[in-house]
């Protein structure tokens, strides 16, 4: 129900050309791909051969990844479902079981797809290249899929989690309460502080530690631990102005809807918005330099690297959040 | 197109009421005033400034209470009051803004967050900075949903004084035709992006005095 409502308020008309396009932009993918594979089919057939000797252990992959993507996505859509207003029409609990399981299973499906696209081209190079066997393509491809079905079958029958609404972003920036102030003084330096509070409101604990978990499960065993500490401290500045480029470019937006109808000129608050989260990013990435000298890296080298760290965050900052205050005032500003 | 031939004057001392059913095109017709969106025709001027060639001093006349959720949650309330005052160009908050605030009941949320604000207390802030410089047009979209009755009250009462002791104009959205009936100097029904009907000072006060609701006058003009 869902997909017919989208199709019918985006259009029939756009909806099918919007498909023809990407079935078009499909297609052309796909030949590429084959030519490339085709000239290397040598590298094709050792990959294969690879791949056929390590299926369960793919399939295994495949079920596990599948699982707690469906499970995932499943809790998030159950706690959307409930705010929306299409759950208050009588729909037919059958049909809105398979809906359900529809929607939440699509990543799983689609993932089927574009194996069976891939392999299906191996496939077809396999008809005229040697060296491919075609009975380990299968077997593969069937093995990956399986596991896939199997994962997806254990996240739909996982029991969803309860919805958690969460609490106000402000709750995880440090803030530094002032007692007794005398009364607001008119200055504009706020609007510095809001990228950056922005950074750390995004960057909630729970968060930051499952995405530290992969970091550290892709260490070396026997790695020391003076060796975990320098790679998360470097993941830490790297994802730290990763989020706050981010921030800057969605504080931009957000700062200039709100103060459009004030006499302030944009380039004032593009300046404002901007000269402290490229304070913070000359930090971070200055950090980040100092972190790639301790790993080992030259005097010189650890340098280069932080400047260009430095000059990507900040042109993106910088790019990103002229790009969006442009978008809003349109240049009538 | 939304909005089609509006024509609309708002004097200087005058609260100007418009009304409509929702969709009718109101808010889009004050983000017009305010500098939110560019009109494809016609001219916006506020105290003889023209919005689209002067906006800077247009702007620098108009007061203008944005919906709360623009509202930017991780600065404190303080901060905003400070930026928006920054922006303005003014050299201090003034005592008469921070009284009403005290007036409000506001006081003890000035070190909040404004994302912990309840939406009455955010409308509340909302309402302040629009306040802020004393400016000639004061624009409220819908300004008292949220607040409670003796807020609401005080909003009123405040806005009414500033009209006859500053001379500034209000220009407010809204659907309580209560404001109408006790403090509005005129009022406009907005149907389907046109101005319907505009009731003047006379008749509003003719209103008044007969005790008559203005739900029937609204009713017999929307009759078909």
């Amino acid at each position: 129900m869902s997909a017919h409502l989208r199709l019918l308020n985006r259009g029939r008309q756009k909806a099918w050309r919007d498909s023809l396009l990407v079935f078009g932009l499909i297609i052309m993918w796909a030949v590429i791909a084959a030519l490339l594979l085709f000239a290397r089919h040598d590298a094709s057939a050792s990959s294969l051969a690879w791949m056929y000797r390590h299926r369960l252990l793919l399939a295994g992959v495949a079920a596990v990844g599948t699982a707690v993507f469906v499970s995932r996505r499943r809790a998030l859509r159950r706690a959307e479902a409930v705010r929306s207003w299409l759950s208050a029409l009588p729909v037919d609990p059958v049909t809105a079981r398979w809906e359900a399981l529809t929607i939440e299973t699509a990543p799983a499906v689609g993932t089927m797809c574009v194996s069976a696209l891939a392999f299906g081209i191996v496939g077809a190079i396999a008809v005229f290249a040697r060296g491919i066997s075609e009975i380990e393509l299968l077997t593969v491809w069937i093995t990956i899929n399986a596991g896939i079905i199997a994962g997806a079958s254990a996240g739909s029958l996982v029991p969803a989690p309860q919805a958690i609404d969460l609490p106000p972003g402000s709750r995880y920036v440090p803030h530094r309460r002032v007692v007794g102030a005398a009364s607001p003084i008119p200055r504009l330096s706020a609007l510095g502080r809001w990228p950056v509070r922005q950074m750390f409101a995004s960057a909630r604990p729970k968060a930051m530690a499952r995405a530290v978990m992969p970091v550290l499960l892709l260490m070396p065993l026997g790695s020391s631990a003076d060796t975990a500490m320098l790679v998360i401290a470097m993941f830490a500045m790297l994802g730290a102005v990763l989020l706050l480029v981010v921030a800057t470019i969605s504080v931009s937006k957000a700062s200039c809807r709100w103060l459009l109808p004030l006499p302030l000129k944009a380039a004032v608050l593009a300046f404002t918005v901007l000269i402290r989260p490229l304070a913070v990013i000359l930090g971070a990435t200055s950090v980040a330099a100092w972190l790639f000298w301790v790993m080992g890296a030259a005097a010189g080298q650890s340098v280069v690297r932080g400047a260009l760290l430095m000059i990507l965050g900040s042109c993106v900052a910088v790019g990103g959040s002229l790009g969006a205050i442009h978008r809003i005032t349109k240049g009538r500003w | 197109m939304v909005i089609e031939e509006v024509t609309l004057a708002v004097e200087a001392g005058d609260w100007f009421v418009l009304m409509g059913p929702n969709g009718c095109g109101k808010s889009t017709l004050l983000d017009c005033v305010v500098g939110r969106l560019a009109p494809a025709a016609g001219a916006i001027r506020i105290a003889g400034y023209s919005l689209l060639e002067d906006a800077v001093n247009a702007k620098r006349q108009l007061g203008y209470a944005c919906p709360p959720e623009i509202l930017p949650g991780l600065l404190t309330a303080r901060q905003c009051l400070e930026v928006h005052a920054g922006a303005k160009g003014l050299s201090s908050v003034g005592e008469e803004l921070l009284e009403l605030a005290d007036e409000l009941r506001f006081l003890p949320y000035l070190e909040s967050f404004v994302d912990t604000l309840s939406l009455g207390t955010r409308q509340k802030l909302s309402v302040l900075l629009c306040l802020l410089g004393d400016p000639k047009l004061i624009v409220l979209d819908e300004a008292f949903n949220g607040l409670d009755p003796a807020s609401a009250l005080v909003v009123k009462r405040h806005l009414r004084t500033r009209l006859e002791q500053s001379g500034a104009a209000v220009l407010l959205a809204t659907h309580a035709l209560d404001i109408v009936e006790h403090y509005a100097d005129r009022a406009g029904l907005l149907l389907d992006g046109r101005l319907k009907r505009e009731w003047q000072k006379k008749e509003i006060q003719e209103l008044r005095t007969s005790g008559r609701g203005f739900d029937a006058a609204l009713a017999a003009t929307c009759a078909p």
